[in-house]
């Protein structure tokens, strides 16, 4: 014979289990979906940091490379050169050669996968 | 003999919240890491193009003396109390430079070794270098008592500490 009073009381923990469980899972859910948008936001961010600095050493590099003789040459404009899927670049700043007795300073932008990052780079010639 | 399961559920429930608890902490956790590595990945890049660019100005400047690596070498103009300083990125950086004047023979090797650190009004040394670069100016042969003409400088090292 049951015990007198526990008719129905499974049927109730169960409904109220997976109300439970339902919940938990959801915010679990949700949790684990914010996760992974700030890891892309992050892979993202890293990703901009490297097109950056990549992007100024190509700047450097081509004063370096172009301007050994003197102020009247311009040099290549490096963001002729593709930048990773995703990415735009662009600059602001003198395309001739500094002269010899103070540096030129460009801006440079990265953007790309909704993160836009701005720096000034100072270049000058060898 | 039969137990008793009284006191299960209260043990369920208990693990439960733990295992929870963990679960979300390991969450937010690891999303407080990841807002927190934004701002260091930017304010670095920041200041380490700031150091390599008050360097480069640093460079072009003492390129102008009568006698790089042998005249006073922070007297050059844009000099600070006998440094140099350039803002870039919203840094503002200070550089000391040193001569390091070399003689093989008769040939002088003119050196001069860059240190940029942030400006906190202390001299740039060990403890907060963020780049230091050793420089050669080349110079060719002039008349003795006529300046020197820098025909072209070269990086000699370049390290950057942090």
């Amino acid at each position: 014979m049951r015990k007198g009073g526990d008719e129905g009381e499974s049927l109730v923990e169960i409904v109220i289990s997976l109300v439970l469980l339902s919940l938990v899972v959801s915010a679990l859910m949700a949790g684990l979906a914010t996760v992974a948008r700030a890891s892309k936001s992050q892979r993202d961010l890293v990703k901009a940091d490297t097109v950056m600095r990549a992007y100024a050493e190509s700047v450097k590099y081509q004063v370096r490379d172009a301007c050994q003789v003197d102020s009247t040459l311009t040099y290549l404009d490096p963001f002729a050169t593709t930048p990773p899927a995703g990415f735009v670049v662009s600059q602001t700043g003198p395309q001739a050669c500094p002269v010899a007795t103070t540096v030129a300073v460009h801006t440079l932008t990265v953007t790309g996968n909704g993160v836009t990052r701005t720096m000034d780079i100072a270049v000058r010639r060898p | 003999m039969r137990r008793s399961d009284e006191g299960a559920a209260l043990l369920l429930v208990l693990g439960f919240v733990v295992f929870m608890s963990a679960v979300t902490g390991g969450l937010v956790g690891y999303l407080s890491t990841t807002i927190k590595q934004r701002v260091p990945l930017d304010d670095t890049r920041a200041r380490e193009y700031a150091a390599d660019g008050a360097i480069e100005d640093a460079i072009t400047r003492v390129r102008t003396l009568a006698h790089p690596a042998e005249d006073a070498c922070g007297s050059a103009a844009g000099n600070v109390s006998g440094h140099y300083q350039l803002t870039l990125n919203t840094k503002v950086i200070r550089v000391k430079c040193e001569n390091a004047l070399q003689l093989i023979g008769t040939l002088k090797q003119k050196n001069v070794v860059f240190t940029a650190c942030e400006e906190t009004g202390v001299d740039c040394d060990d403890t907060n270098a963020i780049i230091r670069a050793q420089v050669n100016y080349e110079t060719p042969v002039v008349p003795a008592g006529s300046p020197d003409f820098v025909s072209r400088t070269w990086i000699q090292s370049w390290s950057v500490n942090r």
